[in-house]
C-alpha cells in the first residue's frame, strides 16, 4: 500500500436544505494514514459534510471519491452522476462513521451490536463475528460488558461500543461526528484517548470535533469551516499556534 | 339449568371466534393502513387518513349495520351476518390499529435508521431486526388496551342479529325470568379479559429486558 495513497477525495461540495445552502463548495482529500480534523462553530456545517460521506445526505453538486470509486462525479458531457446503488453499497462499507449520539441498538447486547452488522453485511459466521467482537471490545475495555443492554452503560461506555460497532466493518475511513459531544467532561476523555489510539495505527480518519486540544494532537492536518466555506486549512501545529485568518483567530481565541 | 349453560358456552364460542378473526385481519391490515397513512404520496395518505376519520369518528354499532346492508342496497347482494360482523370489527379495528403501529413507528429515533444505513444494513433487514422489535415493544400497552376493547365490543354484534354471548344470555335471561344469565355473561367477559391482562404483562416484563 502506497502511503501517498488518497483515501477520500472531495472537490466542490455543495449542499442546502429547502434553499439554506449549508455547504458553499467544500474541497479537502484524506491520504492514507492521516487525520484530518474539522474545526468551526456550530451549523457550519461540519457533520452536513460527514453525513455526505457517509450517504445520510445526497448532495446538490461536486464530487466525492472514495478508495478510488467514484460516489459523486461528472461525466465527459459534464452531468452530475452519481454511482450506483450496487457501487454505493461498496463505498458505504469502505467508510464508517461514529455519531454524536451513539446510535447502539437497545435491544442488541453489546456483543451483538458490534458483531451483528459483520455477519449481516461481511458476511462471516456468528463465530467469527463474534471472535472480532471480543478482540474489538477487549481494545475499547469492554470486553466485561459484552453480554450488558446499551441502557446499562455510560455514554462513555456507549461511545465506547459505538467505536468497536464501527471498526468491526474494517472501513479504510472512519468518520467521528462530535464523538464527545454529548457526554459529560469526565467521560470525554476515555473517548479522546481511544480515537488517540487509534490515530497511532495509522487509520485515516476524518474527525468533527469541539475539541482543540485533542485536535491539535491528533491530527495530521485541521481545516476551519464557518458559514459552509474552509477559511484556512493546513498542518495541525500551523493552525493551532498561527492562525492567518482573522475568523479563525478569534475562534481560536475562545478556546484558550 | 345444564342446557342454560351449554346455550351460554355456545354463545361465548361464538363471542371467541368473532375476536379471534378480527385480530387474525386486523393487526396485518392495520399494517398496511400504516404504511398508507405514512406513505408519501399526498392522494394516498390523504384516503387512508379519510378512511380512519371515518372509522374512529363513527359508532361502531352504526358501521355495523352498514356493512351488514351497504352490499344489497349498492351492489344488490348481500352476505352472511356473521361475515359482516368480521368485515365491519376488521375494518374498524385496523384503523385503531394502524394509528397504534404509526404512532410507534414514528417514535422511533430517526438514529436508528441511519446507524443501520451506514452500518450496510438492508432496508428489510432494519425495519424487521431493528425497528421493528422496538416498535414491538412500545406498541404493547396501547395495543392491550385495545384488544382488551375489543373482547367487550363482540357483544355489539347482536345488533345484525349474530347470536353472540351477550345476545345469548339477554333471551336467555327473558326466558328464565332472571338476570343471572346476564351476570354470567359479565364473569365471561372479566375473566376473558383477566386472563389477556395477564398473557400481556407477561409480554410486556419479557420484552422489559432493554429500554
Amino acid at each position: 500500500m502506497n502511503k501517498n495513497e488518497k483515501i477520500i477525495e472531495v472537490k466542490n461540495l455543495q449542499k442546502s436544505f429547502d434553499g439554506i445552502t449549508v455547504l458553499k463548495g467544500v474541497d479537502f482529500s484524506v491520504y492514507k494514514g492521516q487525520v484530518l480534523s474539522i474545526i468551526g462553530s456550530s451549523g457550519s456545517g461540519k457533520s452536513t459534510i460527514l453525513r455526505c460521506i457517509n450517504q445520510l445526505e445526497t448532495i446538490d453538486e461536486g464530487e466525492i471519491t472514495i478508495c478510488n470509486d467514484k460516489l459523486y462525479y461528472y461525466d465527459e458531457n459534464g452531468n452530475a452522476k452519481s454511482a450506483d446503488e450496487k457501487e454505493r453499497k461498496k463505498i458505504n462499507l469502505n467508510c464508517g462513521l461514529v455519531f454524536q449520539n451513539f446510535n447502539l441498538f437497545p435491544h442488541f447486547s453489546v456483543l451483538k451490536n458490534v458483531s451483528d452488522p459483520q455477519v449481516q453485511v461481511l458476511k462471516l459466521t456468528r463465530k467469527e463475528a463474534d471472535e472480532n467482537a471480543f478482540t474489538l471490545l477487549e481494545k475499547v475495555g469492554l470486553l466485561d460488558k459484552k453480554d450488558n443492554f446499551p441502557c446499562q452503560l455510560s455514554g462513555g461506555q456507549k461511545q465506547r461500543v459505538s467505536i468497536a460497532r464501527a471498526l468491526a466493518l474494517k472501513p479504510s475511513l472512519l468518520c467521528f461526528d462530535e464523538p464527545t459531544s454529548a457526554l459529560d467532561p469526565e467521560l470525554t476523555f476515555e473517548i479522546l484517548n481511544i480515537i488517540k489510539m487509534l490515530s497511532k495505527e495509522d487509520r485515516t480518519m476524518i474527525v468533527v470535533t469541539h475539541e482543540m486540544q485533542f485536535a491539535k494532537e491528533i491530527s495530521d492536518e485541521v481545516i476551519f469551516l464557518d458559514s459552509g466555506m474552509i477559511l484556512e486549512r493546513g498542518k495541525s501545529s500551523e493552525i493551532f499556534n498561527n492562525p492567518e485568518n482573522e475568523r479563525t483567530k478569534k475562534f481560536l481565541m475562545k478556546f484558550d | 339449568m345444564s342446557k342454560m349453560f351449554l346455550q351460554m358456552l355456545s354463545g361465548s364460542l361464538v363471542s371467541i371466534e368473532i375476536f379471534v378473526l378480527t385480530l387474525i385481519f386486523a393487526i396485518p391490515l392495520g399494517f398496511l393502513v400504516a404504511k398508507g397513512r405514512m406513505s408519501k404520496n399526498k392522494i394516498i395518505s390523504a384516503i387512508v387518513n379519510f378512511y380512519i376519520m371515518v372509522m374512529r369518528g363513527t359508532p361502531l354499532i352504526l358501521q355495523l349495520l352498514f356493512f351488514y346492508f351497504a352490499p344489497y342496497y349498492i351492489f344488490g347482494f348481500s352476505w352472511g351476518r356473521f361475515t359482516a360482523v368480521i368485515v365491519a370489527f376488521t375494518i374498524n379495528y385496523a384503523a385503531y390499529f394502524a394509528e397504534i403501529y404509526r404512532g410507534g413507528i414514528q417514535s422511533i429515533d430517526k438514529g436508528q435508521y441511519e446507524a443501520s444505513s451506514v452500518l450496510g444494513y438492508t432496508k428489510s433487514y432494519s425495519f424487521f431486526h431493528i425497528i421493528l422489535p422496538q416498535v414491538i415493544k412500545r406498541i404493547m400497552p396501547a395495543m392491550a388496551n385495545e384488544i382488551i376493547t375489543l373482547v367487550k365490543d363482540t357483544a355489539l354484534a347482536q345488533t345484525i342479529g349474530v347470536a353472540e354471548l351477550f345476545r345469548v344470555a339477554q333471551t336467555t335471561s327473558s326466558r328464565v325470568f332472571s338476570t343471572m344469565p346476564i351476570f354470567f355473561a359479565g364473569v365471561f367477559y372479566f375473566i376473558m379479559n383477566g386472563v389477556l391482562s395477564k398473557l400481556f404483562d407477561k409480554v410486556e416484563r419479557k420484552l422489559a429486558y432493554y429500554e
